[in-house]
């Protein structure tokens, strides 16, 4: 390479190390820059094979960043050790640990299925995270993950709302009724209700833009009418649990 | 049982403080006592796993601070009776017999005749605190269905065993308080409570069970990852959502459900039993139990009757 850039010679320093202190030179070096979790997790693994004392290793893992425990060691060595395609996938989308505990919790085939379905769309760092806890919590409850949602869904928001049916389903069904309501309301733009989402306050927020008496007139109309249609208390229905 | 490392350190600060409870949700007034933190039942749900990072167990080796503290807890309090616990950081009984750390407290609340000590434990041994019981303390044990006690809070003592222990608590002189806490929501879980609550019905004298309090299963947002590694089947079950204070929850609709399901039943078996929720919002109190509480000293004050009604108003 520094031939081909046209240098005929380079200043080098000489040092005789050890395949030990070689490491921890390399290491040294490259913390001046961003490492992200796949050269670090290669990091450790190397100097697990290495065979370093505790002690180093502790020291090791701190300064890149993780805490010196066993799993944290152990699910390090599985990220070094696993396919391409997911090492592709956790750094192209820069995944926290958080979310890589999640993906290595399912297997190699459902790894790529999941790796497969959520490469085919623009999705979030913090949207993978959601759905690999949505995916984990279904495995822990059924044995399965949905494959058949991962290959349908048409992108991250379709799949987010079809995982969300399943692991909360009597929450989807109180968003759907809430958005009946709200439809058969009609409310003029500058009247708003909100409902908190996840139904658990026992009141809600009734937002009105003025700019004149009559503007609240109209708006205080507005809610009379919906007092009067049940509308109001059947949203009070939902955030007060009275439903069945 | 192997016993995790246990290291004796100095009261530091406040080791009797108020129940931390927990944001726009309505809390007892109850008084923790921090004599031991940590436990070493290590039940799969335990809020501790998310709170306190080292295993070791630590015990507050001069008790004679924590009596002052109690005791100027006691008298600063003008409007309600007191209760204390020692089961906030640990299980009040799990380490007794080894370390007998509840007696100083027992004969306190003995002599002071003024508050109430709870001892609240899943482990079915008090015996080696008999000869100084008092009706000032009450033996309280958690209670849940066999199935869950087999699979979730492993080295605790059987359901059977704790509710001997409580009928001998009751043969001893003292009152007795149940916590069906934290109740859980899996396959079939109705039929395990009703069958848990006949065996309450059955083995205790009801009308001497001072209180009981139903809490539907909730933990801090570091604990479902620790629940989803460890395959939780049980706990994994129930639809959560996050609260106001920030913890996974059941769904409002269906914590209603639950709480109005055991309610009744234990009502059906004792009309007159005090049953309270753990840090319920006050709509889902009304809901249940027909009662308004618009604020924690509301609920205060309902204890301060049932105490008055146990104790003819000597406290």
């Amino acid at each position: 390479m520094a031939r081909r850039l046209g240098f005929t010679a380079i200043p080098a320093i000489l040092v005789n190390l050890d395949e030990k202190e070689a490491l921890l030179y390399a290491i040294h070096d490259n913390l001046t820059r961003d490492l992200n979790l796949v050269e670090r997790a290669h990091t450790i693994n190397k100097i697990l094979h290495i065979g370093f004392e505790a002690g180093e290793l502790h020291d090791t893992m701190t300064l890149l960043g993780f805490q010196p425990h066993g799993k944290i060691l152990m699910h390090l060595a599985a990220i070094a050790s696993a396919e391409e395609t997911v090492k592709g996938f956790i750094v192209a989308h820069n995944l926290a640990m958080k979310s890589t505990r999640y993906l290595f919790g399912f297997d190699v085939e459902e790894r790529e299925a999941v790796i497969h379905a959520l490469s085919r769309f623009h999705v979030t760092e913090s949207m993978i995270r959601e759905t690999l806890e949505m995916l984990s919590l279904l495995k822990v409850r059924t044995g399965t993950v949905p494959l058949k949602d991962l290959a349908e869904a048409a992108d991250g928001k379709d799949l987010e709302r079809r995982l969300k049916d399943r692991t909360h389903p009597s929450l989807s069904a109180l968003h759907r009724k809430l958005q009946g309501i709200r439809h058969q309301a009609a409310l003029p733009p500058d009247v708003d209700i909100k409902v908190d989402p996840f139904f658990e306050k026992e009141y809600i927020d009734i937002r009105i833009r003025a700019k004149s008496n009559k503007d609240v007139a109209e708006a205080v109309g507005k809610l009379r009418t919906l007092i009067d249609t049940d509308l109001i208390r059947s949203i009070f229905d939902l955030t007060k649990g009275h439903i069945r | 049982m192997i016993l995790p490392k246990v290291t004796f350190v100095e009261a530091r600060g406040n080791v009797v403080r108020d129940c931390p409870g927990t944001r726009n949700h309505i809390c007892c007034g109850y008084k923790t006592i921090d004599l031991v933190e940590g436990c070493i039942l290590s039940c799969s749900y335990c809020i501790l796993k998310a709170y306190i990072n080292a295993p070791d167990i630590k015990i507050t080796k001069d008790i004679d601070p924590i009596l002052s503290q109690i005791n100027e807890a006691i008298e600063a309090e003008k409007t309600h009776i007191l209760r204390f616990g020692t089961g906030e950081l640990s299980d009040s009984l799990a380490l007794d017999r080894r370390y007998d750390l509840n007696r100083p407290l027992v004969e306190f609340f003995g002599q002071k005749k003024k508050a109430l000590l709870e001892l609240k434990s899943k482990w079915a041994y008090f015996d080696h605190l008999r000869e100084c019981l008092n009706p000032y303390t009450v033996i309280s044990f958690s209670v849940a269905p066999q199935r869950i006690i087999g699979q979730e809070e492993v080295r605790t003592s059987p359901l059977y065993k704790r509710l001997k222990a409580a009928r001998r608590a009751q043969d001893a002189g003292c009152f007795v308080g149940l916590h069906l806490d934290p109740i859980i929501i899996y396959p079939g879980f109705e039929k395990d409570y009703h069958y848990l609550i006949d065996d309450i019905g059955r083995i205790l004298d009801l009308k001497r069970v001072i209180w009981v309090s139903l809490g539907l299963l909730r933990f801090p947002p570091r604990l479902m990852d620790r629940f989803i590694e460890e395959g939780r089947k049980n706990l994994l079950h129930g639809e959560f959502i996050r609260g106001e204070d920030g913890k996974y929850r059941y769904l409002k609709a269906e914590r209603i459900r639950v709480y109005e399901m055991l309610y009744r039943l234990l009502k059906s078996r004792e009309a007159d039993l005090f049953i309270y929720l753990c840090m319920e919002r006050e709509d889902v109190w009304k809901s249940v139990t027909n009662i308004t509480l618009a604020k924690n000293d509301d609920l205060a004050g309902l204890f301060d009757r049932r105490i008055n009604q146990f104790y003819g108003g000597t406290l």
